[in-house]
C-alpha cells in the first residue's frame, strides 16, 4: 500500500519536474516560427521600384547605400558586397526596350529561403517583414548565400578598413550580410538610404511603405500599376514589386 | 740707428691692430651709447668684486670695445665672469655705463659663436620673436594636420594598454610633439656645443695662464659657484637679483624635470598603473605648479627692477625683453592651459595647450642665439677661471 | 648668504620628492586592485545603476540588441542613446581609459569595436 502511493507520488512529481524543465525549451522553439509566418495585421514593409522612372546610368541608390551602411567596394568582382546593385537586363521581346538597368536588392521574401537555411537563426524575418542578419550570431557558413535565388546575399571576405558612417557598425571578416531595408532608419521613422537618394535626384523610382495599410503610397502604387516580382514561380513571395519590368 | 730699427724683443710683442668697425657700431647701437665717454680711470675695475685684480675689468673691455678689437673681446673670460650687477655703472664718474657695454659685448659674443651667425643676428632684432612664433605655430599645425591625414594619430591612440593614453593625441599627436621637440633639442645642443667648443679653444689659445693639470677640482668649484650663486651675492647695488635669478633658474630646472618625466612616461617602468592626466595633488603636478609660480614671480620681479630702477638694472634692450617675455609667456600660458584643463573647457583647452607649445618652441629655437646661451659660455668661463686661478684677487 | 643657501638646498630637496614618491609608490603598488577608470562627465546618470551595470552590461547590451534589431523596438534607445554601444561615448569619452582598463586587467577580449565605432 505504501509502495503504491510512493510510486504514484514520484510519478506525478517527476512528470511535474520534467514539465517545469521542459517549459523553457518549448517556449524557445517560438523563434523558428518567425521565419515563415502569415502576414500579421501590423506593419509590413515592402518596396516598389518603378523602372519607368529609373535612369539607366544613375547609381544614386547604390552610392547612398554604400555610404550609409559602410559598404566598402574595391573593384573585386568576386568579393565585393552589393546590398543593392544595378543589373542590365536584356529583353528578348521585341516590343520592350532592348536593355534596362534594374536595381536588385534583397526582396525580403515572406518565405525567405535564407532564413530557413540558416542553421543558427542568425538570419530571421522580423515581425514587420524585414529579413535581417544578426552579425553577432552569424558564423559564416554561407548557407544563406547558396539558398537565396536572387544572389542578394554577400559575404565579408575581409575586414572593412573604413567606417565612413560611425552611426552604423561595419561588419567583421566572416559574416554574411544583405540589404535590411535600412531597418535602423525605418525603425526611427526615416527612409532607407536608397529611397532617400532616389528622391534627392528627383527620380523617385524607389518607394518603401506599409503593405498592410491600404492607404499607403506603396499600396496605391501596387493597385494602380501592373506590378511584377522576380521569380514569382519559386514561391518565395518576395516583397519588392517592380513596375515596368 | 736707435729709433728706426726696433729691437727683437719689441718685434716679438708687436701685433697688427685690426679694428672691427662694425662691432663698435653695433655696441654703440645697443646699450653702449656712452662708450666713448670712458677715460680709463679704472674706477669700474676697482669697484668690481668679480674681476681679476691683475687684469682690470671692465676697463680693458671698454678700451677694446672703443677700438673694436673683436679678436681680444671674443677670447675674454672676464666678459663672462661679469654678472651684470652694475656696480661699475653706478660708480663711473663719466657715466660711460660699463655694465651696459659688457652686456652688449656679451650679446655680440653669443652671436659670434652661434651658427648660423646671420640667424643669430636676425633673432636679436625687434619683432623676430613674433615671426618665430608664427612660423612655429604654422609648422605645428601643419605637422598635426599631416599626422592625422596619414592616420598616424589614430594609430597611436589605438595603442591601448594599462598605461597611458593621452586624449589630446588626436589633436596634438604625442609622437609628433616628441619628435619635434627632440629635433629642437638636438639643434640646440649642436649649436651650443659648436659655440662652446670654439670658445673653449679660443680661451685656451689666448693663453692667459697655462691651465692646471687637474680638471676635476675646477669643475667642482665652478659648479658650486653656480649652485649657490655666490657671485651674484658679491654685488652691492643689486643683491635682489640673486633671489630673482635663483627663483627663475630653479623653477625652470624643476619644470624641465617634470617635462622630461611626462615625455618619457610611455616608456617609464615606474609608471605602471599610474594614469595621465595627473591629479592636482600629485607631487609632480605640485612641484611643477610651484616651479611655475617661482618662474613667474622671478621674471616679474626682474621686469619690475628694470622698470623701477633702470639706473642700477642697466639699459633694457630688445634681447633682454625678448628672453624675459618668452619665459614669462611660457609660464603664463602653462597656467592658463592647466586652468582650462581643470575646467574641462573642451575645445579651448587644446587651443591653450597649442599656444603654450608654440611659446616653448620659440624659446628653444632662439635659445642658442639669446641671452640664455650664457648657460654655456658663463659656465665655461667659470671653469676656465677656476682652472687658471683667475678672479680671486 | 646662508639664507640663500638654505633656500637652494630646500628647493633641490623638494625637487627630489616627486621622484622619491614615484619610486616608493611603484615599490608599494598593490598587486590586484581595480584599475583607475576615467570618471564619466559630471551631472549625468547612467542608464543602469553602477553595480548593476558592472555585472550586467553584457547581458543588457545583448537584450538591447535583440530588441532593436530582431524586434525593431527602439523605445529604450531614444534620443542620446540612439547609437547603441556608441552612445556610451557621451559620458565615457575614451574607451581606452574606461572599457579597456578592466577588460585588459581581466583578460576578457573586447570584440565590440571591430564593428562598432566608438
Amino acid at each position: 500500500m505504501h509502495r503504491r502511493r510512493f510510486l504514484k507520488a514520484s510519478a506525478v512529481l517527476s512528470a511535474g519536474a520534467a514539465g517545469a524543465y521542459a517549459l523553457p525549451l518549448l517556449t524557445s522553439f517560438k523563434s523558428s516560427a518567425e521565419t515563415t509566418r502569415a502576414p500579421s495585421t501590423k506593419l509590413r514593409w515592402g518596396m516598389v521600384i518603378d523602372l519607368t522612372r529609373c535612369p539607366d546610368n544613375c547609381t544614386a541608390c547604390v552610392d547612398a547605400c554604400k555610404k550609409e551602411n559602410n559598404v566598402n567596394t574595391s573593384g573585386d568582382k568576386l568579393r565585393d558586397i552589393h546590398r543593392i546593385r544595378k543589373v542590365t537586363l536584356e529583353s528578348t521581346l521585341s516590343a520592350a526596350p532592348a536593355r534596362k538597368s534594374v536595381p536588385l536588392l534583397c526582396n525580403h521574401c515572406d518565405n525567405p529561403p535564407c532564413a530557413v537555411a540558416c542553421p543558427i537563426k542568425a538570419t530571421t524575418k522580423r515581425e514587420d517583414g524585414i529579413v535581417i542578419v544578426d552579425p553577432h550570431r552569424c558564423m559564416g557558413c554561407r548557407y544563406c548565400m547558396i539558398a537565396c535565388p536572387y544572389n542578394a546575399r554577400h559575404f565579408n571576405f575581409r575586414e572593412n578598413p573604413e567606417q565612413p558612417n560611425p552611426a552604423y557598425p561595419k561588419r567583421q571578416h566572416g559574416v554574411a550580410e544583405s540589404c535590411n531595408l535600412c531597418a535602423h532608419l525605418l525603425d526611427q521613422g526615416k527612409r532607407p538610404a536608397c529611397v532617400d537618394a532616389c528622391a534627392n535626384v528627383n527620380a523617385q523610382a524607389l518607394t518603401v511603405g506599409d503593405l498592410n495599410d491600404p492607404n499607403s503610397e506603396i499600396s496605391t502604387l501596387i493597385r494602380n500599376h501592373p506590378v511584377k516580382r522576380l521569380r514569382e514561380d519559386l514561391g518565395t513571395e518576395p516583397k519588392v514589386f517592380y513596375i515596368g519590368l | 740707428m736707435g729709433a728706426s730699427e726696433p729691437s727683437a724683443e719689441a718685434t716679438r710683442n708687436r701685433e697688427r691692430i685690426a679694428p672691427d668697425r662694425a662691432l663698435l657700431d653695433r655696441v654703440l647701437a645697443s646699450g653702449g651709447e656712452d662708450l666713448r665717454k670712458c677715460m680709463q680711470c679704472a674706477t669700474c675695475s676697482a669697484v668690481c668684486e668679480l674681476a681679476d685684480g691683475r687684469q682690470p675689468s671692465p676697463r680693458k673691455e671698454m678700451l677694446w670695445a672703443q677700438w673694436g678689437l673683436s679678436n681680444r673681446l671674443m677670447a675674454d673670460p672676464d666678459l663672462w665672469l661679469c654678472h651684470q650687477c652694475n656696480d661699475c655703472t653706478s660708480r663711473c664718474p663719466r657715466g660711460a655705463r660699463p655694465g651696459d657695454v659688457m652686456a652688449a659685448l656679451r650679446r655680440e659674443c653669443v652671436i659670434h659663436y652661434a651658427t648660423p651667425r646671420a640667424f643669430g643676428r636676425w633673432a636679436n632684432r625687434p619683432a623676430s620673436l613674433v615671426w618665430m612664433a608664427l612660423v612655429a605655430a604654422l609648422l605645428m599645425a601643419t605637422g598635426a594636420g599631416l599626422w592625422q591625414a596619414f592616420g598616424l594619430a589614430a594609430a597611436e591612440l589605438s595603442h591601448t594598454g594599462q598605461r597611458i593614453v593621452f586624449p589630446f593625441w588626436i589633436r596634438l599627436p604625442h609622437g609628433l610633439l616628441s619628435a619635434g621637440f627632440a629635433l629642437l633639442l638636438v639643434f640646440d645642443v649642436t649649436v651650443l656645443a659648436r659655440g662652446a667648443r670654439r670658445f673653449w679653444r679660443i680661451l685656451n689659445a689666448a693663453g692667459h695662464k697655462p691651465p692646471t693639470p687637474q680638471p676635476v677640482p675646477s669643475l667642482r668649484a665652478a659648479f658650486r659657484r653656480i649652485l649657490w650663486h655666490d657671485d651674484f651675492g658679491r654685488c652691492t647695488q643689486t643683491h635682489a637679483r640673486r633671489t630673482h635669478h635663483l627663483l627663475v633658474i630653479y623653477g625652470m630646472l624643476a619644470l624641465w624635470l617634470t617635462s622630461l618625466w611626462s615625455v618619457t612616461a610611455r616608456w617609464n617602468p615606474l609608471l605602471d598603473g599610474l594614469v595621465y592626466p595627473l591629479g592636482f595633488w600629485n607631487p609632480w603636478k605640485l612641484m611643477a605648479n610651484l616651479a611655475g609660480i617661482a618662474v613667474t614671480v622671478g621674471i616679474a620681479l626682474m621686469l619690475a627692477e628694470r622698470w623701477k630702477r633702470p639706473e642700477t638694472a642697466g639699459a633694457t634692450t630688445y634681447s633682454d625683453v625678448a628672453l624675459l617675455g618668452s619665459i614669462l609667456s611660457i609660464a603664463l600660458t602653462g597656467f592658463a592651459t592647466e586652468l582650462l584643463h581643470f575646467l574641462r573647457m573642451e575645445p579651448l583647452r587644446y587651443a591653450g595647450y597649442f599656444v603654450h607649445l608654440v611659446a616653448v618652441v620659440v624659446l628653444l629655437w632662439m635659445l642658442p642665439y639669446s641671452k640664455l646661451a650664457h648657460i654655456v659660455y658663463r659656465t665655461l668661463a667659470l671653469i676656465y677661471a677656476e682652472r687658471t686661478g683667475r678672479g680671486r684677487q | 648668504m646662508n639664507r640663500h643657501r638654505g633656500m637652494i638646498v630646500a628647493a633641490l630637496a623638494f625637487m627630489a620628492m616627486p621622484m622619491l614618491y614615484a619610486v616608493l609608490t611603484f615599490a608599494a603598488r598593490p598587486v590586484s586592485e581595480q584599475p583607475w577608470l576615467e570618471p564619466p562627465l559630471a551631472n549625468t546618470t547612467c542608464v543602469l545603476p553602477r553595480e548593476r551595470m558592472r555585472y550586467d552590461h553584457m547581458r543588457y547590451l545583448k537584450s538591447l540588441r535583440d530588441q532593436v534589431m530582431r524586434e525593431g523596438r527602439r523605445e529604450q534607445v531614444t534620443g542620446e542613446h540612439a547609437q547603441g554601444i556608441g552612445s556610451c561615448k557621451g559620458c565615457h569619452a575614451h574607451r581606452e581609459l574606461f572599457c579597456d582598463r578592466c577588460h585588459e586587467r581581466s583578460s576578457v577580449r573586447l570584440d565590440c569595436f571591430g564593428c562598432h565605432a566608438y
